[in-house]
C-alpha cells in the first residue's frame, strides 16, 4: 500500500495547544489512532473509587477514545473510527477537516459545526 | 541522554493481547479487553484500555451519575511522560492527565517489563501497588 505524503505527515504524537486542556493525539502508521484530552478543572475523588457524582464530574469534558483513522485527501478530511471510548452512548465515526498551518502544527475542524482544535507535533525530548 | 536498547524496543504502538490478574480474568476488564499503548521517541506515552462489556446505553443526551460511574469503572486512560530503568527493568509512567479522578495522589505508575519476543511485551505493575496484573501487548505493524 502506498502511504501518502499527508498520511506520513500525520504520523506520530501531537500535543494539544488549543483550546486550553491537556491533550495528546497519536496517529500510528498501522492505521491505529488514540486521542485524549483532559479539562484543567478540578476532578476530585475522596475515596478509593469515584462516587457517581465524582464520576460524572470526571467524565465531563474528558475525551478518550481509540480506533482507526483514514484520510481522504480530496476532501482534506480525516475520519476517526472509534473502537472504544470512555464516554457512554454512541461512538459514531468523527470526520475532521485537516489543515497543516506549519508542518508541525495541525488544525482539525469538525465538518458539521464550528470550532477548531490545534495540535503541535511533539519534537522535543522530555527525558 | 543515551537511550538504552530497551527504550528503543518499547518505542512504537502496542495492542493489548490479554490482561489477567493473578492469572485470572478480572471482572472489571472482562474476557477480552481492548487497548492501545504508545511510547514515542521523545519520552511521551499514552494508554487506553476498555473492558470487554456490552456498550453502556444512556437514557438521555448526557450520562447520569450512575452511568458515568459504570463508564469509568470499565475504562482506563492516561498519558504523560515515561522513563526507563534498564537495570531494574521497569518503565515508569509519569502521568500528565488521567480520566480517573484523584490520580494526582499517585501520579507515577511503575511497571516491570519483560520482552517475550521482539514484538510482545508484558507489563506488570510494581507501584503504587503490585496488584497481580499482567498485561500482554503486541507491537502494531
Amino acid at each position: 500500500m502506498t502511504v501518502s505524503a499527508t498520511a506520513q505527515q500525520l504520523h506520530g504524537f501531537w500535543r494539544l495547544v488549543s483550546p486550553s486542556a491537556d491533550g495528546m493525539l497519536c496517529y500510528h502508521p498501522s492505521g491505529a489512532m488514540s486521542v485524549q484530552s483532559a479539562p484543567r478543572s478540578p476532578r476530585p475523588r475522596a475515596g478509593a473509587s469515584p462516587t457517581p457524582g465524582e464520576a460524572l464530574v470526571a467524565l465531563d469534558g474528558y475525551v478518550a477514545y481509540f480506533g482507526t483513522w483514514k484520510i481522504d485527501e480530496t476532501a482534506r478530511t480525516i475520519t476517526h473510527h472509534q473502537e472504544a471510548t470512555v464516554q457512554p452512548g454512541g461512538a459514531s465515526p468523527l470526520v475532521r477537516r485537516y489543515e497543516f498551518k506549519t508542518p508541525d502544527t495541525l488544525i482539525l475542524r469538525p465538518i458539521d459545526r464550528d470550532g477548531e482544535i490545534v495540535w503541535q507535533r511533539i519534537v522535543e525530548t522530555k527525558r | 541522554m543515551t537511550q538504552g536498547i530497551d527504550s528503543q524496543r518499547l518505542i512504537g504502538g502496542w495492542r493489548l493481547v490479554s490482561a489477567l490478574t493473578n492469572g485470572k480474568v478480572n471482572p472489571e476488564r472482562g474476557e477480552k479487553p481492548t487497548g492501545l499503548i504508545f511510547y514515542d521517541p521523545t519520552g511521551w506515552m499514552s494508554v487506553q484500555i476498555q473492558g470487554d462489556h456490552s456498550p453502556i446505553e444512556i437514557a438521555g443526551q448526557e450520562p447520569t451519575p450512575d452511568e458515568a460511574q459504570t463508564a469509568l469503572s470499565r475504562y482506563w486512560a492516561y498519558f504523560g511522560t515515561y522513563t526507563i530503568d534498564e537495570r531494574a527493568r521497569t518503565v515508569t509512567h509519569h502521568r500528565t492527565a488521567s480520566v480517573n479522578p484523584g490520580w494526582t495522589r499517585h501520579p507515577d505508575f511503575v511497571r516491570a517489563y519483560e520482552f517475550l519476543t521482539a514484538d510482545r511485551v508484558v507489563l506488570r505493575p510494581q507501584a503504587p501497588a503490585r496488584n497481580g496484573n499482567e498485561l500482554v501487548w503486541e507491537r502494531l505493524r
